[in-house]
Order: C-alpha cells, then structure tokens, then sequence
C-alpha cells in the first residue's frame, strides 16, 4: 500500500447524489479532498445528508455522478464485492447507537474486523493484544472486556465501537455523531482519546457531528448545508 | 468460515427460543410426512413380502382384495368356506406345482390359528423369497401338534412342550373353548416379519378332531367325545377357507385364473396376490393423497408461523446486518451466515423427524406386524429421499425469503444502522 501513500486518503470530485432520480439534489459536492492523518468536521444539521456523505464514502450507496477515490482509487469504479472488501481492509466506523453486535462480548466485537480482513489483521500485528491497549487507552474497565455488548453501558459501548473502529489502523476513520449519545463530560474526553488515536495511525477522520462546539479540536469544517465552496472554511487546524 | 460458523452460533444462542419453537414446529410437521412415507413403504414391503412364493390364492366368490387380506394377513373375517373336493379337483391340475389349505376359525388368546398340512412350512416363501426356519422343535407330525410363530412365543412366552387350549371363533365369547383337546406347541418358527409370526399352526385334521362335538358354532349339548376317541371318526376335512398354489410355470397364473373363475360348480375365485395388492393400493390412493396433502398442509402452517416469526425479528436482522458490514463483513458473509441459519435450522429439523420415525417404527415394530407392515428397511429408499429434499426446498424458500428481504432492506439502508 505505499505506492498509495501520496494520494489524498479521500478525494471527491463532482459529486452528485439524489434519493430518487429527479428528486432534488441531496449531495452536491464540486471538490474536496482529505490528506492521511487530517481530521475533517462535518456539519450540518440533522437530515442535513451527513450521513448519506458517509455512507457515499464507505461504498455503501453509490453517486448519481462524480468520482470518491479513497487512497487514489475510485471506488464508485469498483463491483461491490471488491468494494466490501475495500471498506473491510481500509476503513473503520462509528455511529451514534447500535455499533455492537448484541450477543458478542465487548472483546469479540471489538476483535471483528481482523475476523473480516487478513490485512486488518496483519497490521494489528497482535489484535488480541492490540484490542487490550486500546480498550485501556480508552479506559474501559477490564471486567467489561468479556460482558455480553447488550449488557454494556452506552458509553462503554461507544468505547467498543471506537477500539474496534482503530483496530489495524484503518486509514480511513468514518464517525457519525459518535459523541451524541454520551453525557457531556464524557464526550470530549472520548474525542480526544479517539483524535489521539487516529492520529498516532495517522488515519484520516471524517467526523460528522450537529454539536458545533466540538469542532475546534478538528483541522478542518465541512458545512454539509453550504457545500458548493470548493474549499472547506479553516478551522485553524 | 470458522468465524461465521462462530457468529451464526451465537446470533442463533441469542435468539434461542424462537429458534426452539420454529425448530420443534417444523419437525413435528416433518415427522407428519415422513411417518406417512414410511407407513407407506413398510405396508408394501410387509404385504408383497407375505405372500412372495404363491401365484395364486383360491377362495369362495368374492372380493379379491378381501379374499387375500384374510387368507394372508387374517384380516377381516371369512363369509363362506369351500369344499373340500373343490380344492382337490384344482390341486390335480397337471400345471399345478404344490398346493397348500388354509383353514381359519379359531383363535388362541387373540393370535389367528391356521389349519393347515405340513405342506405350508415346505412351501411358503416370505420377505425375498425366503423359506421358513423353525427356531426350535420340528413341524407338524401328532394330531395335536401345534407350531407357533415368532411373535407368539414372544408374547405368550411360550417354549417347545408348551399345552394350550384353542377357542372358537375369535375367543371374544365366554364358554367357546375348545378345552378338552389341548394342543402341545411342538414347533416354533424363526422371525420372518410377515403375518405368520402371528399364527398358531395346526393341522387340518385336528380342526376337524376339536369341531366332532360342536355343532352350529358351539358345543352339541350332552355330547363329548374324548381326546382318545376322535381318531375312530374320519378326519378328512369337509371345507376350507381357502389354498395357495404354486405352478410349475408362472406364465400359466392368468389362464389358469381364467379357467378357475370360470369353471361350472362352486363359485370360486382365483388371485393373483400381486393383483389384489394393486388394486388393495388403488384403493388406498386417495386416502393415502388426502393424507398427503394434509401433511403436507401442516408443514405449510408451520413455515407461515415461521416465516411470520422471521418477518417480525426483521428489523433486529437489518440492524444486526449493518453492524457486522460495518465491522468489515462482505456481502458473500452476510448471505453464507443467513443460509447458514436457516439450513441448519431445515436439517436438523427433517434428521430429527427422520430418527424419531425410524425410532417410533422400531419401538412399534410388533404392533406394525399385526397391521401387516413390513420391518424398518435397512437403507433408506428412494421415495423418503426424494420427500425430505422436497421438505428441505420447501422449507429454505420460506425461511429465507424474509432474511432476503431484511439483507436488500440492509445493503439499501447503507451502513448506519437505524432503529
């Protein structure tokens, strides 16, 4: 993969999306690009189509036109297999509920996507004892590690998702209004916990949240409902 | 495929009580089909292998069918006898091989009791064409000999030197008994499976003996004749229920019925047992499609139930769907973990129908040969295949219509999971 590593983590161009054809734009996106390590704010209130961004990024849903090339490849170009397997080896996700499988423990879930993919696996060298680290980086107490994922608390389950989302150090980080179900105090420790971590893997963090106020820990801000300026205002990052 | 097997188990241990419901609905239904099969399979082995070396059974003029069940199997009861010099004439026939009577009447402690010569244990062929084999002692020789069959020595507990008492008729009524002629069981035939297992033997000459002082059914009052005085009558039987006969050459079977059917004196009629079977399972086709298309309704009911449970567990599938894409699973992990699912689910359920079946035949063995049913087949045959293929089809197309639902629902719902 170092033959990908000078272009742009993720690189859109003309982007267009609607719900139905002839529906009116959802997703109108000229340009925007996104370097290894950067972290990117997106805005937008809710229904504003965050969301629909992210999942157009994780190969999820496809455009109507435009171009998403992920580490210089255009993924919209792909069969969705390989496209599945693209997400399974170079991307990580966390949303705002429901990121655990209910009957696994904390450890097995977090442990997933080394399950999924051998080169999540390769690059977590050890994942058992990678999952250890990040579950005490995150400071999830260790006799949550084995409890069932439906007997966790939210936060912890927050804490789940974002460990095994870091697992193998995805270059691609994906979070959807990750923050929104934990308590106040809790949620910037929980940020800064995980900018830290996506930082020391120098992956590259889409970050989409309605709460304006966490946006200055963030390079960048991408204002979802004003799309059409090529250049995404700085947040002095 | 080692975690997908991991994850299907433990979704499934999560969702372990419907799972048990659906999976205990859906091999009773199976057990429905399946018993109806094996009943099927069992009634035709029983009966073809009953009467496997006779090409013809001869009785009065009646109802094919009902001449054979109870000349063969003792089912039913006998309207009229025949004469004796009837059957002499037919078994004089030069194509005619070997030829056996059967008397029947009495019973011993429910079990049917056969008169008839030393001939029948030389003769008749059972199962594949197998001859009889006495277990202990020898056949017929004494006036007041008996041979039993394999069941009955089981049931009674009877050994060879065994005495027992015949009675009239089919011993329901008190004070018919033929008590003071006692038989001694002299032989005991091996196992067969077929309804001779069931039959006490006798000889002709000894249902006449133990009839001298009856008269219209019941004893002639004032009148007994001890055992040591009967062989100053003439024994000779007068009539018979009905013969077997074996022919030189089987291609002579339908001329020879012709002839017999035809023949001026006693309305007779001649069968060939293969005949009387067909039409036998003529007559059970439709009730044997009713049947099936009950059983078949039935595990229709139960796929709805479970297709319903599945379309009501829907959204926690689609939500549980988007989790494991998140996690990295590809499309090709998520379909192999749904049919994962429901194929077992669809196995277990039809093996286990199938071994309790196979395990119900075998506790019931002895109450299935008295239906005249055949022993458990050692392979499975073709037809029982063919069904729990057909079960299976049935059941992976209901089962997993509404996970194909819930997995393009997902794949549409993108990866972010909704409630």
């Amino acid at each position: 993969m170092d033959a990908l590593s000078g272009a742009p983590a993720v690189e859109i161009l003309g982007l267009v999306f609607r719900r139905r054809p002839g529906a009116p734009f959802c997703l109108n996106l000229a340009r925007f690009s996104l370097a290894a390590g950067e972290r990117l704010f997106l805005a937008g209130k809710s229904g504003s189509g965050k969301s629909t961004l992210l999942n157009l990024i994780g190969g999820a849903i496809a455009p109507e036109r435009g171009a998403i090339r992920l580490l210089g490849e255009d993924i919209t170009r792909f069969s969705s297999a390989r496209r599945d397997r693209f997400r399974a080896d170079h991307m990580g996700f966390i949303f705002q509920q429901f990121n655990l499988a209910p009957y696994l423990s904390a450890f097995e879930n977090a442990l997933l996507p080394c399950r999924f993919s051998p080169r999540r696996r390769a690059r977590a060298q050890h994942p058992q004892r990678e999952v250890e680290r990040l579950f005490t980086a995150l400071d999830l107490a260790p006799q949550c590690w084995k409890q069932q994922a439906a007997t966790l608390s939210v936060g912890e389950q927050q804490r789940v998702a974002a460990a095994r989302a870091l697992l193998g150090r995805p270059e691609i980080l994906l979070a959807d209004e990750p923050t929104s179900a934990l308590d106040a105090e809790r949620q910037l420790a929980f940020l800064d916990t995980l900018l830290d971590e996506a930082g020391q893997a120098r992956s590259a963090l889409v970050f989409a949240s309605h709460d304006r106020r966490l946006a200055e820990r963030f390079h960048r801000i991408l204002d979802i409902e004003h799309p059409q300026g090529d250049n995404p205002e700085d947040a002095g990052g | 495929m080692k975690i997908l097997c991991f994850l299907a188990l433990k979704s499934a241990w999560n969702r372990r009580s419907t799972l048990a419901l659906m999976f205990l609905a859906l091999t009773l239904s199976s057990v429905l089909l399946l018993a109806l099969a094996h009943v099927r399979d069992a009634a035709r082995t029983g009966f073809t292998g009953a009467v496997s070396g006779v090409d013809l059974v001869v009785g009065p003029r009646e109802n094919p069918v009902s001449l054979v069940l109870y000349a063969i199997f003792h089912l039913g009861a006998a309207r009229r006898n025949i004469a004796w010099e009837s059957y002499e004439d037919i078994a004089r026939r030069p194509e005619v091989a070997w030829s056996v009577p059967l008397a029947l009447g009495d019973s011993h402690r429910g079990f049917p009791v056969l008169g008839t010569s030393a001939d029948f244990f030389t003769h008749y062929r059972h199962g594949d064409r197998q001859p009889l084999r006495f277990a202990q002692g020898e056949n017929l020789r004494g006036l007041f000999d008996a041979v039993i069959g394999a069941e009955v020595a089981r049931a009674l507990r009877y050994r060879h030197g065994e005495r027992i008492t015949l009675s009239h008729g089919d011993g329901r009524l008190p004070g018919l008994e033929h008590a003071d002629k006692p038989f001694t069981v002299t032989g005991i035939l091996a196992p067969t499976g077929a309804p001779v297992d069931r039959t006490v033997f006798v000889s002709l000459a000894a249902i006449e003996a133990i009839h001298l002082d009856w008269q219209g059914g019941r004893p002639m009052p004032g009148v007994t004749i001890p055992v040591d005085q009967v062989q100053k009558f003439d024994l000779k039987p007068k009539t018979l229920t009905a013969f077997l006969i074996g022919l030189k050459q089987r291609a002579a079977v339908f001329r020879l019925q012709r002839e017999i059917d035809a023949q001026p004196g006693e309305a007779l009629t001649a069968v060939p047992p293969g005949v009387a079977l067909d039409e036998l399972w003529q007559m059970l086709g439709a009730v044997d499609a009713l049947l099936t298309g009950i059983s078949w309704l039935t595990l229709g009911v139960c796929l709805a139930g479970a297709a319903a449970v599945t379309l009501a567990g829907q959204n926690e599938r689609r939500r549980e769907i988007a989790i494991l894409r998140a996690a990295g699973a590809q499309r090709r992990h998520i379909a192999i973990l749904l049919f994962l699912e429901s194929g077992a689910l669809a196995l277990l359920s039809i093996a286990s129908a199938f071994c309790l079946v196979r395990l119900a035949a075998f506790v019931l063995r002895a109450q299935a040969a008295r239906w005249g049913l055949g022993p458990l087949s050692s392979g499975i045959p073709a037809a029982q295949w063919q069904l729990m293929a057909e079960m299976l089809g049935a059941m992976l197309c209901v089962t997993l219509s509404p996970l194909v639902r819930a997995y393009r629902q997902s794949l549409s719902d993108g990866l972010i999971p909704r409630l």
